[in-house]
């Protein structure tokens, strides 16, 4: 059997990947505001400044690229008397629990030699929340339900982080066609 | 007019003898460097970020940190009062490279680049094409600086040459875009605003820093502030003598610029200097902890402090090493080498390290030391100076026209006389916008052996605050003396100075 057989759904990669877009683009952008509002605007011109965050969407872009294609290798991977029907609802929890664990990282994070400390803290979290919000869901219908409702509403957010990454790409682009600025 | 004393009488007398005698070394080093194979010296900058000259036993501090410098000072031209004219990179970078005071190429901001109008204004596009240029610096910030300029460098190596992880992203895909592409990259990448890419990315790095170069670095490897660019001074200092024996080797004269990180901290010391001042007894001048400090206990700027020390004795012993192989090879005969850094770093008054509203002592006086060609005595030079006075004399010492909207002077020792009277200017406006008057600033003034600071926009008394000190009397700043009517005077001819410069470059904000 082909592995692309093996594939999810369009509507299943779409909601998925809506989970990982909503986290990643708005934790990036989040900062990155919070970057502009204390220190770039102090000095960079506008289009300077939206030259920045252009590559700030790209890099968000990137991420949410590399976290479905994972996703969906791993699915493949699975077999489909397990896996079947349930990408919306582990990729879902997959998602939330690894990036919310990435966050705390993020937010506890003192420097190079505590890689070790903080990734291990990053897998134990991912691990034990993951665990948690699965047997959570296949124990009650209505958390399974919660959660496939949660990525469902997060893909309207894909109306409006998609057509800013293709602006983002536009503007990178155009960026790097000319001599060096 | 100003009635000369007696003192200023002497004073004048001695700095023109002082003069004549640079002077004619200077005619001389640069007599045997034109008999050389270049026409034109060569001229390399070594810059040591946040290297205070209060620390170093160069200038008499009590702890042996420089005995090397103190070594190579007998035959160079040393600088006891050098004054960086900002009080952290971004600043006081700018106004090395541009020869431009902070308020008018408007780089105060953190990470910051200057105003778009002045960026031909630099040392690399003023030295003309003559001259091969290169750049190099582990300090990020100032890699802004130099991304800015880059059309003008011809050969800017990306910051992490030299380290133990040799590589970086944004010099490989956004050649075209390197000053933008580089600060949303660093956020990326390093400070964590991408989630996964941050996390890959320390993924990739942290396992390829070995566990047996640790042990030669107790408290954690040098870093240059991004946590990745790991580095060793061995591996360092190795790469700057390479560099510089390669750019001899070249058929024209060169200028390269070196900026490294050390001593800036994290000051993670190799292991035979980790820890050498933690218990010889030295006690600080103690301070009392300034409105605007952060609050550092003392007992914990004294441990600061003695690691700092112990990095800057590290450090020390690799610039010694340079100058000797150097010597060796033969560099030093057509080459000036300039050892400075960009600010300093402060461990007094409840504050650490260097981004602080206060321009005390520690934070902005920097070491100065230059080795002309074949100059084998030692100069020494007590007139005020700063960074903006480099960009001009190394113009005159390339043979290149000076600039007129250059602010420094020529260094005495280089085609000045020694002017005591010349005024030094020093400005910290880090939470101000570039794009206006600035709205909460720190200014101050030197002259002479006489400071003014003047506080705007803070918080408190410090609204509009002076202060002002006599730096012969009171080289630790303890005595505020700007009411005392004995300097009212003074203090009233220095406040009007700095407003007046203050005013003037309001006037020429646009960018």
């Amino acid at each position: 059997m082909l592995i692309v057989n093996r594939f999810p759904k369009l509507r299943e990669l779409t909601l998925v990947y809506a989970v990982n877009v909503v986290m990643l683009y708005t934790f990036s952008l989040w900062f990155s505001f919070e970057d502009m509002s204390r220190n770039w605007i102090l000095y960079l011109a506008g289009g300077d400044i939206v030259g920045v965050l252009a590559y700030i969407i790209i890099g968000a872009f990137v991420e949410s690229l590399l976290m479905i294609i994972f996703l969906t290798l791993s699915y493949s991977l699975i077999p489909p008397s397990i896996a079947r029907g349930r990408f919306v609802l582990y990729g879902a929890i997959l998602s939330f629990t690894f990036l919310l664990a990435l966050m705390l990282r993020d937010g506890t994070y003192v420097g190079v030699d505590d890689f070790l400390k903080t990734t291990n803290m990053v897998f134990i979290f991912f691990a034990v929340s993951a665990l948690i919000l699965a047997l959570a869901a296949e124990w009650k219908q209505p958390i399974r339900a919660f959660i496939e409702s949660f990525a469902d509403r997060c893909a309207v957010f894909l109306y409006i982080y998609m057509p800013l990454s293709l602006l983002a790409i536009i503007v990178v682009i155009f960026r790097n066609m000319g001599q060096n600025q | 007019m100003k009635k000369i004393s007696r003192r200023d009488f002497i004073k004048l007398g001695w700095g023109a003898v002082q003069a004549a005698a640079a002077s004619s070394m200077v005619t001389r080093a640069g007599l045997a460097a034109r008999a050389g194979a270049a026409s034109q010296p060569n001229v390399v900058m070594l810059i040591c970020d946040a290297m205070s000259a209060k620390n170093l036993s160069l200038y008499g501090y009590p702890r042996k940190t420089t005995p090397n410098l103190e070594k190579l000072a007998e035959r160079a031209f040393v600088y006891h009062n050098h004054y960086a004219n900002g009080n952290y990179t971004t600043p006081g970078t700018s106004s090395l490279l541009t020869g431009l005071l902070p308020w008018t190429h408007r780089a105060v901001n953190n990470a910051a680049t200057i105003k778009k109008s002045l960026s031909t204004h630099n040392i690399f596009n003023l030295l003309g094409s003559d001259y091969f240029k290169m750049a190099y610096t582990q300090n990020y910030w100032a890699n802004y600086l130099l991304n800015q300029f880059a059309a003008d460098i011809d050969d800017l190596l990306p910051f992490s040459d030299y380290g133990l992880i040799n590589e970086n992203v944004n010099n490989k895909f956004f050649k075209n875009d390197l000053a933008i592409s580089h600060r949303a990259v660093e956020k990326m990448l390093y400070y964590g605003n991408s989630l996964l890419l941050s996390f890959l990315t320390d993924l990739y790095y942290r396992p390829r820093t070995t566990a047996e170069i640790k042990q030669e670095y107790p408290g954690g490897f040098p870093t240059s502030g991004i946590h990745h660019n790991v580095f060793t001074m061995e591996d360092l200092f190795d790469g700057l003598s390479a560099k510089i024996l390669d750019l001899h080797e070249l058929q024209r004269p060169f200028f390269s610029y070196f900026h490294i990180f050390p001593p800036h901290y994290p000051y993670n010391a190799h292991r035979d200097f980790y820890g050498m001042f933690d218990n010889d007894g030295y006690i600080a001048t103690s301070k009392r902890e300034h409105t605007l400090s952060a609050g550092v206990p003392e007992s914990a700027l004294d441990a600061q402090r003695n690691q700092y020390d112990a990095y800057l004795a590290n450090l020390d012993m690799h610039i010694g090493l340079l100058m000797d192989k150097l010597e060796k090879q033969g560099v030093l005969q057509d080459t000036y080498f300039i050892i400075t850094s960009d600010h300093g770093e402060m461990f007094e008054r409840g504050t650490h390290g260097h981004t602080t509203a206060m321009l005390y002592e520690p934070v902005i006086k920097i070491p100065l030391m230059i080795f002309a060609p074949n100059h084998t005595t030692r100069q020494d030079f007590t007139a005020p100076t700063s960074s903006v006075d480099l960009l001009p004399t190394i113009l005159k010492l390339a043979g290149q026209p000076i600039s007129s909207d250059c602010e420094g002077n020529f260094l005495p020792g280089f085609g000045n006389e020694e002017l005591s009277n010349r005024s030094v200017f020093i400005v910290e406006a880090t939470q101000s916008s570039a794009f206006q008057p600035f709205t909460k600033a720190t200014y101050s003034i030197i002259k002479d052996e006489y400071k003014l600071l003047y506080y705007h926009g803070y918080q408190h008394k410090y609204q509009d605050y002076f202060e002002f000190y006599d730096l012969r009397e009171d080289p630790q700043e303890l005595n505020n003396k700007y009411s005392q009517p004995k300097f009212a005077p003074l203090v009233s001819s220095l406040k009007e100075e700095l407003l007046t410069a203050i005013e003037e470059a309001n006037k020429k904000i646009g960018f």
